[in-house]
């Protein structure tokens, strides 16, 4: 039963947490390039803002799309069993949702000034 | 969906029952009578009360905003001074807010969620009842401020520096701290509640993917209420810690920034919106099955966009804050994470159409709110999206465009739910159900009245009409609208008040008789049900089951499933594994007790003895509390009192376990998470603070005390973890003694790690009221002291019980929750103590 | 000559760039929700009462993942994109401002202080602010009490003014007139009568309007008026507090500033913080009985002046252009 549990409960809320840990990740370090006013330092041409946000994004991209994934085989393999097959579903669905919130959150470094 | 024929089943109990089985079922829960009957913590009875209450507050609230409607009927209006508006307009939101809406939802899930769930009570009735008590209790001494002009008036958002001891002198804004900062520790009290009851009270069968969606709703409700009401209620302990003893958190000129009253604010008051949506969004999933006599459409989508908006609602706190001067960067996140938030929501809508599509709807009064809720909820929401683009909101922030859409969505999506329910679950407790005729006039007056009030405000907003103003000149084209938007708030009014005749008419509760199943619903609450809920526990194996197994409703009440009666002679129900929902254990209940109602009064006495600065009978207050909290728990860990028992079907469960199988284990648990949550919001505003004003950190550690103060904390409290550790190694090996004496010598471990860190900034010169870099260290400071005075109370009255033989290596159930705690206390103390000594000399 | 009840505070009457560029917004979005409302009622009345197998292909997952997922994603990424293209014009300024103006926020009433180069200030005035047409304009934006919110609808979306923090708003339009603005955040009992107004006129107009603002105050030239000028310096009004402990006049002996500076009041089309029009009427009601038109706000009622005496300070006030 424990593991059940702990699957369950990882299934379910490891890609919030993810989504939650880029998004905190990324806000963070946006208030502190403008309030230590480092926004403005690049690497290979790029600021440094757009690194961290692109590189977070791709990490986090990376999770909960693997998540995502893992679910959907973790369902075919529990056809017979209604409740793990409705969890392994469901983790599937809030992979998929977390991964938009991830990539929608990403967009504006493409289009708005940084401190503003 | 599952099929309904399922195979030919044994029932787990045979009939007949023996004779005596129901009398003493009755007897063991019926509600105490005479004077005692406050003291009732049966779920149906408080859940009716809470409700009720709630409703006053509603109606109250109510009357508030028909004053301020009808002050600004015309421009100029002098009807009511500005002073006045200013109150009433703060104490309409904040009423709703907090002393509506919240506790509205709480107090349905009392009376509801067991039910649903077929458990006999939620697991803490007597925590049920305190809950309610408080609420009741200090809710009307906050509201009847008002009546002594003594009520706030910085607004239900209380920005700081405006509540500030400057520019909010008075009592009115301690009212609004110290009342509401009270009424959330209830909510979560609640909430905590909640996630047992849903986690581990269900029908044995009723795994994950059958139950119902308001008990999904509930948890992701609870959930969030766990998370975010601490952030409010750190906001409001700073807050007040600034305008009773002068440190300045939000004082500019000290180091310290209004903004993070708006951050710590938000970060509640974001998810509180969907706190309020949620819970009723599930309701309507409940009802709106039951009146097209189709299962619900999409149940896995719903369960996705109930979660979803749990989470998402998270990362929306500062699109309350575009015009504060936050980077362009910043805002952008939250107007992307706004747009997401919004995926969920059009789910649950589209699921409700095609829910309508696959059967077909009675148009009963239930159904006829059921569509206002969506007409108002889908404006709401489009203009929610629209509010959340950033350029835009520059524009309608702070107008009465904000006054409309928030109504829209909550009032669309809370209120109009609200009374469907009201329509729907009253036979469910009442021997007669009320009037179709009048509802349809409650509903039609209301959708009218609201429509009235609230469209046109979008139009006065974005004509220019700001927010909270007491007046508005004549010729800025606002006349017409506001004249519209008053007579609407009387068509309100009146739909409420045909509302009211409805139920003297017609709403007879706490009788036997039940007007019962008349939609033909298909959830359990609709069993037949006495004072002990149902008469037998089923076995689940469909969301529907009273649709899709066959005499479900005949054979429960009959008694042929699960523990039909009370066999260890208490009130008793069956807690079940989380995700499968097997039966783990029989959990036995407390009934009604005095110390806790009186428990309740204290509390509420406490905090207003001390909002009016009254610190020593204040005092008398809080020890009267803690000692009716004493009585009240005394008898709450009955140990293996009873052997195992047979429910039925050739199950034996135990009446008693402890440790990770416990439910007051998992209750702890959530506790931690709830502090867990305010710790978070405390390092939050450390390091804003920083952000901000670095200038008044002790860069590179100089201005720090030398290392050594802090080394011996550090071992001072490892060593008090260590001897709970090892108390818990001596209980198992049943000697008493090293238990008792580990215990006692972990006490002043704790207090002394405490006490070293409190001298050690105290000798090197630094004081609260200096900066808000000092202001946040003794704010670290003074909650390691208050969490070492609870852990230290909950350690004392451990050793107690141990010395009256109430311990053992088998009963220890309140060694292993004050053994948690304790953990975590240390482990708060070691986090502290690691950001206030480490992260300045890591400055440069 | 500009029409002073045409003094517009809208949303909905864009009056620069900028604010076109969010009503556009505004209406594209408003548009967007009418159709998508109209859309979800016209599939609910056909949920509800279309024939039994017409309404049937609608009961089933399909709808929800068309409705409430495909559809929203793709509908909402397009905004996102608008969205953020539309704060990128209004944020990025590529031209240096002409005119520096900091603004602060006070409990009830705006003070207002034009800048020169080196940041320092040039003219001082309160409630009123002009703006050079065709000219961008940085305006300053901070309190000196508690949080406001610099708004005027016709010309910009709003900024907060905090305590120890400033903030930044572009203002720049070609548009001559006169616009309302109003605090937008509670700030306390008589935030409803917190207003200002933001006259634009042509920069030689403007030139001559801060050149004439900088000047101290011209000595009045009629008896009637000096005696207003006497009894505003004077000390004997039976309050704690009289004219001059609280104004400054520049020019005068009148030099403290915790309220409007009154050097060109004369000057302004409104008083009270954009409540009442300017005259000699509203000017010698307010100085009777400032508790009772706008309680809350800092300015006593002086109420031992009779009429001649207030006529007479009203006239002073009036002088002052």
């Amino acid at each position: 039963m424990a593991t059940r549990y702990t699957q369950a409960t990882v299934g379910l809320f490891a890609a919030p947490a993810i989504w939650a840990a880029d998004f905190l990740a990324i806000y963070i370090f946006t208030a502190l390039a403008c309030a230590r006013r480092f926004d403005a330092s690049t690497w290979l041409g790029i600021g440094v803002v757009p690194w961290v946000i692109g590189l977070a994004t791709l990490i986090a991209l990376t999770f909960t799309l693997t998540l995502t994934l893992r679910s959907l085989r973790g369902a075919r393999r529990h056809q017979a069993d209604d409740t793990a097959l409705f969890v392994h579903r469901l983790s599937a669905a809030i992979g998929g949702l977390c991964s938009l919130a991830i990539l929608w959150n990403a967009w504006p470094v493409l289009f708005v000034p940084i401190c503003g | 969906m599952t099929a309904s024929t399922e195979p030919k089943m044994e029932y787990p109990n045979p009939l007949p029952r023996p004779e005596e089985e129901l009398p003493l079922l009755e007897k063991i829960w019926n509600p105490p009578s005479g004077w005692s009957f406050i003291t009732v913590v049966n779920n149906e009875y408080v859940g009716l009360f809470y409700v009720g209450a709630a409703f006053l507050f509603f109606l109250l609230a109510g009357v508030l905003a028909l004053i301020m409607r009808t002050q600004l009927a015309v421009p100029e209006n002098d009807l009511v001074s500005q002073g006045l508006y200013n109150q009433l307009f703060t104490m309409h939101g904040t009423v709703m807010m907090f002393l509506f809406a919240v506790p509205a939802m709480e107090a349905l899930s009392v009376l509801l969620l067991p039910n649903m769930q077929a458990a006999r009570d939620l697991p803490f009735p007597r925590l049920s009842a305190y809950a309610f008590w408080a609420y009741f209790v200090g809710g009307l001494i906050f509201f009847c401020s008002i009546f002594f002009d003594l009520a706030p008036s910085g607004g239900w958002f209380m920005y700081p520096p405006l509540t500030s001891h400057e520019y909010s002198p008075g009592h009115g804004a301690d009212f609004w701290l110290l009342g509401i900062g009270f009424i959330e520790i209830s909510a979560i009290a609640g909430a905590i509640e909640i996630v047992i009851g849903v986690l581990l009270t269900r029908a044995p069968g009723m795994s994950l993917d059958k139950m119902p969606i308001y008990c999904w709703s509930m948890l992701v409700f609870a959930g969030m209420v766990i998370l975010a009401f601490p952030a409010v209620i750190v906001a409001t302990a700073l807050l007040e810690l600034e305008r009773s003893f002068h440190w300045p958190f939000f004082i500019a000129a000290k180091g310290g920034d209004p903004l993070l009253w708006q951050h710590l604010f938000w970060i509640f008051g974001h998810p509180d919106v969907y706190i309020m949506f949620l819970p009723a969004a599930g309701l309507v999933s409940m009802m709106v099955p039951a009146m097209a006599q189709k299962p619900l459409v999409g149940y896995r989508l719903i369960v996705l966009a109930l979660i979803g908006t749990g989470f998402l609602s998270f990362a929306l706190w500062v699109h309350h804050m575009y015009a504060t001067g936050i980077p362009q960067l910043s805002l952008s996140f939250f107007n992307a994470a706004s747009m997401a938030v919004t995926v969920p929501s059009a789910i649950q809508i589209f699921a409700w159409i095609a829910t309508f599509a696959a059967g077909r709807l009675q148009f009963k009064t239930p159904t006829l709110f059921i569509l206002a809720f969506l007409f108002v909820f889908v404006i709401g929401g489009l203009s929610g999206v629209m509010v959340a683009v950033v350029p835009f909101d520059w524009q309608a922030h702070d107008t009465y465009f904000i006054v409309a859409h928030l109504h829209y969505v909550v009032f669309g999506g809370m209120v109009f739910p609200l009374f469907a329910t009201f329509y729907y679950w009253i036979p469910y407790v009442s021997e007669k159900p009320l009037s179709e005729r009048l509802g349809r006039w409650v509903c039609g007056l209301i959708f009218i009245g609201f429509n009235l009030t609230f469209f046109p405000m979008h139009i006065t907003g974005l004509l220019g009409m700001p927010r909270r103003v007491y007046t508005y000149p004549a010729g800025m084209g606002w006349e017409g609208l506001n004249l519209t938007s008053t007579v609407g708030a009387y068509l309100i009014a009146a739909g409420v008040l045909v509302f009211l005749v409805d139920l003297a008419r017609n709403f007879r509760p706490f009788t036997p008789k039940k007007a019962g199943n008349v939609w033909n619903a298909g959830t359990l609450e609709w069993l037949p049900a006495g004072e002990y809920a149902a008469r037998s526990i089923p076995i689940v194996t469909s969301r529907e089951p009273l649709w899709d197994q066959p005499n479900l409703a005949r054979d429960v009440e009959a008694g042929r499933y699960y523990l039909p009666g009370a066999p260890t002679g208490r009130r008793e129900t069956i807690i079940t594994s989380p995700i499968d929902a097997r039966p783990l254990y029989i959990l036995q209940m407390p009934g009604a007790s005095w110390p806790t109602v009186l428990a309740a009064f204290g509390t509420a006495v406490f905090f207003l003895l001390l909002t009016v600065k009254l610190v020593v009978p204040a005092l008398f207050a809080g020890v009267f509390t803690i000692a009716m909290a004493i009585c009240w728990m005394w008898s709450t860990d009955p140990g293996p009192s009873h052997p195992p028992i047979d429910i039925g079907g050739g199950i034996k469960l135990p009446v008693y376990v402890t440790g990770p199988m416990s439910h007051s284990w998992w209750a702890m648990v959530v506790l931690i998470v709830v502090s867990l949550s305010q710790l978070g919001c405390l390092l939050f505003a450390y390091f804003f603070l920083w952000t901000v004003s670095p200038e008044v950190w002790p860069v590179g550690g100089a201005a720090l005390p030398v290392a050594d103060y802090p080394f011996a904390a550090v071992l001072l409290l490892v060593l008090s973890s260590c001897a709970m550790a090892y108390a818990s190694r001596a209980l198992r090996a049943a000697r008493s003694w090293p238990v008792r004496f580990s215990l006692l010598s972990a006490i002043p471990l704790l207090v002394a790690a405490f006490g070293v860190e409190l001298y050690a900034h105290w000798q090197s010169g630094l004081r609260p009221t200096d900066s808000s870099y000092a202001a946040a260290v003794y704010t670290f400071i003074a909650t390691q002291g208050f969490f070492v005075a609870v852990v230290a109370v909950m350690g004392l009255y451990t050793l107690a019980r141990s010395l009256c033989g109430l311990l053992n290596g088998r009963r220890r159930a309140t060694f292993d929750n004050t053994m948690l705690f304790w953990h975590y206390t240390v482990f708060q103390g070691l986090a502290m103590l690691a950001v206030v000594h480490v992260f300045p000399r890591l400055l440069e | 000559m500009l029409n002073l009840a045409d003094a517009v505070q809208s949303a909905l009457n864009p009056q620069s760039p900028v604010s076109q560029e969010i009503a556009t917004l505004g209406w594209v979005m408003i548009a967007g929700a009418a159709l998508i409302f109209l859309a979800v009622l016209a599939l609910t009345l056909y949920a509800l009462f279309a024939r039994d197998e017409a309404r049937a292909v609608l009961g089933g997952r399909e709808l929800i993942l068309y409705g409430g997922v495909v559809f929203p994603v793709v509908s909402l990424s397009a905004l996102l994109v608008y969205a953020l293209l539309t704060a990128d014009r209004i944020v990025t300024r590529d031209e240096p401002a002409a005119v520096r103006i900091e603004v602060i926020g006070e409990q009830f009433w705006w003070r207002v202080n034009y800048l020169d180069a080196a940041g320092y200030t040039d003219a001082v005035t309160a409630n009123e602010i002009h703006l050079p047409a065709g000219q961008a304009v940085d305006m300053d934006v901070t309190s000196e009490d508690v949080i406001h919110s610099f708004w005027v609808p016709s010309l910009a979306g709003k900024v907060d003014m905090f305590p120890g923090r400033s903030n930044r708003l572009r203002l720049k339009t070609d548009r001559l007139g006169v616009w309302r603005g109003q605090c937008a955040e509670y700030c306390g009992a008589q935030h409803a009568k917190m207003a200002f107004h933001v006259v634009v006129e042509t920069p030689e107009e403007f030139a001559a309007w801060l050149a004439a603002q900088r000047r101290p105050a011209a000595e009045p030239l009629d008896p009637f008026s000096q005696r207003g000028k006497t009894l505003f310096l004077s000390k004997e009004c039976g309050k704690k507090k009289c004219c001059a402990d609280c104004h400054s006049i520049r020019g005068t002996p009148a030099k403290e500033e915790e309220g409007p500076d009154l050097t060109h009041v004369g000057s302004r089309r409104w008083i009270v913080a954009g409540t009442f029009p300017n005259n000699v009427g509203t000017l010698a009601g307010w100085i009777a009985s400032a508790r009772h038109l706008k309680p809350g706000a800092g300015m006593p009622s002086f109420d031992r002046y009779g009429g001649e005496d207030l006529r007479a300070l009203a006239a002073y006030m009036e002088s002052l252009k």
